[in-house]
C-alpha cells in the first residue's frame, strides 16, 4: 500500500485508502463472473459453501462423493458448493467540458470519487473497469478490467491522465461503451447530465444489464447562480451565446428550473431502475463515501 | 397650454436614442457558464407562456422613456393661462338675491357663482388677499382680507341664496372702502344683474362682472288674494299669475284647499301679461289655500303661494259724542275694530243700531233708543235704568277697588287728578272697579256688571276732565273696557301677508306667552310686546300659525312677492356708476406654472425604476435583516 501511496499519492493518503478497505460495492444481484472471486455466483463451484447434492455421473471426480450420504443410502451423491467469483464494476466518467466547471470543481471531484469507488472495487477483488466518455485517445478513453489492489496505481494512473474534453456526442458514447461492455455488473455513471440528449443517454444505457447508480454532480454556483444584470452567458462546451437580465425573477425561475430539472431526472431513472443520487461538489468525498452511498445502498 | 421654455423640446430627440439602444441591444458582459442548457430552457419557456413577460423585461426602458418625457416636460415650463386675477388683492361679491336659485344653470345660479368664485380663488396668485362679501338683502363680510384660501373656500361654500332682493349698494360701499386703501384691488361681482344698484358710488379697483344664468323663462304667481263675498258665507279667490319670460306659455295652476287638490286650470299667457284666476264660492270654513304653478320654469320659488282665511268679524262700535278726540283716538289705536262716530243727534236718527258695543260718551238716549247691545256709559248726564245720578262731586281722589280688578289690570291710579264727577248710586247689578273719595264720603268712579244679560259699565266722570288721556293707563283701560263688554268678537285678523321682513301681530293684552310655527316645521316661543308680537323670522315662505293658551291657532300667510326677482332675464352687463367695469372677457390673465409637480412625477418614476432594477438585491438585504431579527 505504502508502494501505491507513495506513487499515486495525488490522491488519497494511506490512511484515507485503509478506510476505504473496509467498504464494498454492492451488488443487488448474483452475477456470474470470470474468474474465481469473492462473490456468490449463480454457479456452483468449490468453495467451501455447501450449496447442493447431485446424483453422481460417470466421469465425476469420486473425491467429491459424499461418503456419508452413501452410508446412509447406498447411492453415490456428489456434494456441491458455491462457486464464488469476481464480478465486474464499471465507472462511467463524464469528461465534457461542462464537467470541468464550479468550485469545487466538477471533474476534479467525479474523479476523485472515480479513484475511491474503483479502489474499493479493485480491494474487492472485482474486475474493475472505466470509461471516459468524451475522449478520443483510446488509452484514455478506456481502462480495461483489472482485479486487485496491487491494479489500483494503474487504475489511479489512468485516472490522472484524463483531461477535460472539449465536446462530447452522449447518446453514441454511451452506445460505444455498451458495445464494449458486455459483462453484467454495478455501473457508476458520474455527470453533470448538462446535455440536451441525456434522456436518450440513460435510456440506452439503461437496456443494458447494469445495477445503474447515477452520480448526478453539480457545482453550487449552477445551483445558487451569484451574476445578476444584462450579461451574456457564453456555455463552455457548446460555445453557444444566451443574453438575460438577470434579475431577482429571472434567478428565482432558474432556481425552480433546476429543482424541477432534479425531480425530472429522479422520476426518470426510478422509472429505469436507476439509482439517482444528486450532489453537490461540496460534499466532502469522505461524507459521500462513508455516509451517503452507504446510506444509499451502493457501497456497504 | 403654453411653455416658458419651448426649445427643451429639442430633448425629446433623446427618446428614439434610448430606443434605439434597447434595440441595438448593448454589449453585455459575456459570464462564461457551464452549460446554457437550463437557461435556454427557461427562456424559451418564459417567451411560449407569457408574451407581455417580454415587454415586462423592457418595463425599464418604458420607465426611462417616461422619466425622460416627464424631465423634457417640466424643463419646457409648460403654464396655462388662468382666467383669475393677477391682482394682490381680490373681493368677491356674490348676489344671494332669491333670483339666484333659478336653475337655468346646473344645478343652480348661486352653485354656479360658488363654483365660479372658487375657481377664482384656486386660480389667484398666491399670497393674494381674498375677501368674501355675500350681498342678499343683507350684506356680510364672510371672510376679510384673508390669505386662507381654505378659509375663503368654506366661506363660499356656507352661501345659500335668501329669499330676499339684492342690494348691491352696502357691498360697494364696504368694496369701496377697502379699495380707497388698496386702489389695485380686483372686485369681482357674480350676479344675474338682478340688483340694486347705488347712484353714485366711487371705486378705485377694477370691478369684473360675471354674468351667471342663461335663461328668462318664468312665470309666477304675483298675488293671491281671498275676498269674503257679500253675503258672508262664501269666498272669492284671486291669483294673478304672471310671465316674466319672453316666450308665450301654458301653465296649469292648481289651487288646494286645506292641501286638498280643488281646481286646476291652464293659463296661456303672453310674454309680460299677467293672468287672473278668478274663483267664487270658496267654502268660508277654509283656512289655507295653497296656489301652485305646475313644474316647468327655471325658477320655481315663485310658483307657489299661500293665503288664509283670516277674515274674522271685528267688533262693530258706535260712539255718540259730541267729539271726543282722545277717545276715538284710544278706541281707534284697538285692534281689530269698526269704529263709527256719530253725534247725539245722529243716534236719534238711527233705526237700526247693529252694534257690538255702544259708547255713550256725555249722553243718554231715551229709554226706547237704548241700544240691547253692551254699553259704555261715559259721564252720563242723566239717570237711566241702569243707575241713578245724585249730582256732581268736585276732585274726588280715585282710589282702585280691591281684590281682582279686571277693568284696572296692568293700570295705576296714582297721581291722576279728576276735577268733576258725576256721583252715581251703585246699582245692584254692578261690581265697583274704581271709586272717588271726597270729603270723608265715597261715590263710584267707574263700575261694571251684567243687568239683565246686558253687559254695561259706567265711567263717572268727563274724559277731558281728568288728565287720564295723557297718561299710558288710558288706552290700557279702553282695552280693557272694550275686551270686557264685548268679548268673543275681534280676534286679531291678518291679511296675506307680502312683506318678508318682520311681522307685527297684534293679540289680546292679556296673552303672555305664544308659540309661533313656521313653514319648516319649527316652533318659537315668543314673548308678547304690547299689545302685539313681533315675529323676526318670517323669511321663510309659507304658512305661520299662531297660538297661545287653548285658543285656536290664527294662521297667516307669508309670499314671496318680488316682480324684480322673478324677472330672472340676466343682465350681461352691470351699469355700474364707474368707469373700471369690465366684462368676464378682459379679465387680466395670469400664468399658472405647473412644473413643479411634473417634476415630483419624474422623481417618483426615476425612484420606481431603479427600485425595480435593484429589487432582487433589495429582496436580498430585507430577508437577511429579517433573519436577523428573528436570530
Amino acid at each position: 500500500m505504502s508502494e501505491i501511496v507513495n506513487k499515486k499519492s495525488l490522491f488519497f493518503d494511506s490512511q484515507f485508502l485503509s478506510q476505504l478497505e473496509r467498504l464494498a460495492i454492492l451488488s443487488r444481484q448474483m452475477i456470474a463472473g470470470q474468474m474465481q472471486g469473492e462473490r456468490r455466483s449463480p454457479k456452483k463451484g468449490q468453495s467451501v459453501e455447501f450449496s447442493d447434492f447431485r446424483p453422481y455421473t460417470l466421469g465425476d471426480d469420486f473425491r467429491r462423493i459424499d461418503w456419508n450420504a452413501y452410508a446412509r443410502l447406498e447411492k453415490f451423491f456428489i456434494k456441491l458448493f458455491v462457486e464464488e467469483e469476481d464480478i465486474t464494476v464499471y465507472f462511467l466518467i463524464d469528461t465534457s467540458a461542462s464537467m470541468n466547471w464550479g468550485n469545487p470543481n466538477k471533474f476534479d471531484y467525479s474523479i476523485r470519487a472515480a479513484a475511491a469507488l474503483g479502489y474499493i472495487a479493485l480491494v474487492g477483488l472485482d474486475r474493475t473497469t472505466a470509461y471516459a466518455l468524451g475522449q478520443t485517445k483510446p488509452h484514455l478513453k478506456h481502462f480495461p478490467p483489472h482485479r486487485g489492489k496491487r491494479q489500483a496505481h494503474k487504475y489511479f494512473s489512468y485516472l490522472e491522465n484524463i483531461h477535460p474534453a472539449k465536446e462530447l456526442n452522449f447518446v453514441k458514447e454511451i452506445i460505444a461503451f455498451r458495445s464494449m461492455a458486455k459483462q453484467p455488473g454495478p455501473l457508476v455513471f458520474i455527470t453533470d447530465l448538462y446535455n440536451p440528449q441525456w434522456k436518450e443517454a440513460l435510456s440506452t444505457l439503461s437496456n443494458g444489464k447494469f445495477e445503474i447508480s447515477l452520480l448526478h454532480i453539480l457545482s453550487p454556483d449552477e445551483i445558487n447562480p451569484g451574476f445578476t444584470g444584462d450579461i451574456k452567458l457564453l456555455d463552455i462546451e457548446t460555445n453557444e451565446e444566451i443574453e438575460i437580465t438577470a434579475d431577482y425573477d429571472l434567478i428565482q425561475r432558474y432556481k425552480n428550473q433546476i429543482a424541477n430539472w432534479k425531480d425530472e431526472i429522479e422520476l426518470f431513472c426510478s422509472q429505469r431502475g436507476i439509482h439517482y443520487i444528486p450532489l453537490e461538489t461540496t460534499l466532502h468525498l469522505q461524507e459521500l463515501l462513508f455516509s451517503v452511498l452507504r446510506r444509499q445502498t451502493v457501497l456497504k | 397650454m403654453n411653455f416658458l421654455n419651448p426649445l427643451a423640446f429639442i430633448l425629446l430627440i433623446l427618446l428614439p436614442i434610448i430606443v434605439l439602444m434597447y434595440l441595438l441591444k448593448l454589449r453585455r458582459p459575456q459570464k462564461v457558464v457551464s452549460s446554457t442548457y437550463l437557461w435556454q430552457q427557461l427562456i424559451r419557456d418564459i417567451e411560449a407562456n407569457a408574451p407581455w413577460q417580454k415587454l415586462q423585461k423592457n418595463i425599464l426602458m418604458f420607465l426611462q422613456l417616461l422619466f425622460l418625457i416627464a424631465v423634457i416636460f417640466a424643463l419646457s415650463n409648460p403654464f396655462l393661462w388662468s382666467s383669475g386675477t393677477g391682482s394682490s388683492s381680490m373681493i368677491i361679491v356674490i348676489d344671494t338675491s332669491a333670483s339666484m336659485s333659478a336653475i337655468d344653470v346646473k344645478p343652480s345660479r348661486i352653485e354656479a357663482a360658488k363654483q365660479q368664485a372658487q375657481d377664482l380663488v384656486d386660480s389667484s396668485p398666491d399670497n393674494t388677499r381674498i375677501t368674501v362679501i355675500s350681498a342678499g338683502e343683507k350684506t356680510e363680510i364672510l371672510v376679510s382680507a384673508t390669505q386662507d384660501r381654505k378659509q375663503a373656500q368654506q366661506a363660499i361654500n356656507a352661501i345659500s341664496s335668501t329669499f330676499g332682493e339684492s342690494d348691491l349698494s352696502s357691498a360697494l360701499q364696504i368694496t369701496s372702502a377697502i379699495t380707497s386703501r388698496q386702489p389695485e384691488t380686483d372686485i369681482i361681482v357674480l350676479s344675474d344683474g338682478n340688483v340694486k344698484l347705488p347712484e353714485r358710488i366711487s371705486i378705485r379697483g377694477n370691478v369684473f362682472y360675471y354674468p351667471i344664468g342663461v335663461n328668462d323663462d318664468n312665470q309666477g304667481i304675483t298675488n293671491i288674494q281671498l275676498q269674503q263675498n257679500v253675503s258672508g258665507d262664501n269666498n272669492t279667490l284671486f291669483v294673478q299669475v304672471e310671465n316674466f319670460g319672453s316666450k308665450t306659455v301654458t301653465r296649469r295652476l292648481n289651487i288646494y284647499t286645506d292641501e286638498v287638490l280643488y281646481d286646476a286650470t291652464d293659463l296661456e299667457i303672453k310674454p309680460n301679461t299677467k293672468a287672473i284666476y278668478l274663483r267664487e264660492g270658496l267654502p268660508f270654513e277654509t283656512k289655507v289655500i295653497h296656489a301652485e304653478l305646475d313644474l316647468g320654469d327655471y325658477y320655481p320659488r315663485d310658483d307657489t303661494a299661500w293665503t288664509t282665511n283670516s277674515h274674522l268679524k271685528p267688533v262693530d262700535i258706535i260712539l255718540v259724542t259730541e267729539g271726543n278726540r282722545f277717545l276715538e283716538t284710544a278706541l281707534k289705536l284697538l285692534p281689530n275694530i269698526s269704529l263709527t262716530s256719530i253725534s247725539p243727534l245722529g243716534f236719534q236718527d238711527l233705526t237700526n243700531i247693529d252694534a257690538d258695543l255702544v259708547v255713550f260718551d256725555g249722553y243718554v238716549p231715551q229709554k226706547e233708543k237704548m241700544p240691547s247691545s253692551s254699553i259704555l256709559f261715559i259721564s252720563p248726564p242723566e239717570s237711566t235704568d241702569y243707575f241713578e245720578l245724585e249730582g256732581t262731586i268736585d276732585q274726588p281722589q280715585p282710589r282702585p277697588a280691591s281684590g281682582d280688578n279686571q277693568l284696572l289690570k296692568n293700570i295705576s291710579f296714582d297721581g291722576i287728578s279728576i276735577w268733576k264727577a258725576e256721583k252715581i248710586n251703585l246699582p245692584t247689578w254692578a261690581t265697583i272697579s274704581l271709586s272717588g273719595d271726597y270729603d270723608g264720603s265715597s261715590t263710584p268712579l267707574l263700575f261694571f256688571g251684567n243687568a239683565e244679560g246686558q253687559r254695561v259699565a259706567v265711567v263717572g266722570f268727563r274724559i277731558q276732565d281728568t288728565d287720564l288721556p295723557l297718561q299710558v293707563a288710558f288706552p290700557l283701560l279702553m282695552a280693557n273696557l272694550v275686551n270686557w263688554l264685548a268679548p268673543n268678537t275681534g280676534k286679531p285678523s291678518f291679511e296675506t301677508q307680502t312683506s318678508l321682513s318682520s311681522q307685527n301681530i297684534s293679540i289680546p293684552l292679556d296673552v303672555t306667552q305664544t308659540s309661533i310655527l313656521t313653514p319648516e316645521g319649527k316652533t318659537i316661543q315668543i314673548m308678547p310686546d304690547q299689545p302685539g308680537v313681533i315675529i323676526m323670522d318670517t323669511i321663510q315662505p309659507g304658512i305661520y300659525s299662531i297660538s297661545w293658551e287653548d285658543n285656536e291657532p290664527i294662521l297667516f300667510a307669508v309670499n314671496h312677492f318680488s316682480d324684480s326677482e322673478s324677472y330672472i332675464s340676466p343682465k350681461q352687463e352691470l351699469n355700474l356708476p364707474t368707469n373700471n367695469t369690465k366684462s368676464e372677457g378682459s379679465l387680466q390673465q395670469s400664468r399658472q406654472l405647473f412644473w413643479r409637480p411634473i417634476a415630483f412625477i419624474a422623481l417618483i418614476i426615476v425612484v420606481t425604476e431603479w427600485l425595480i432594477y435593484n429589487r432582487g438585491t433589495i429582496i436580498k438585504i430585507s430577508n437577511k435583516l429579517l433573519k436577523r431579527e428573528i436570530s
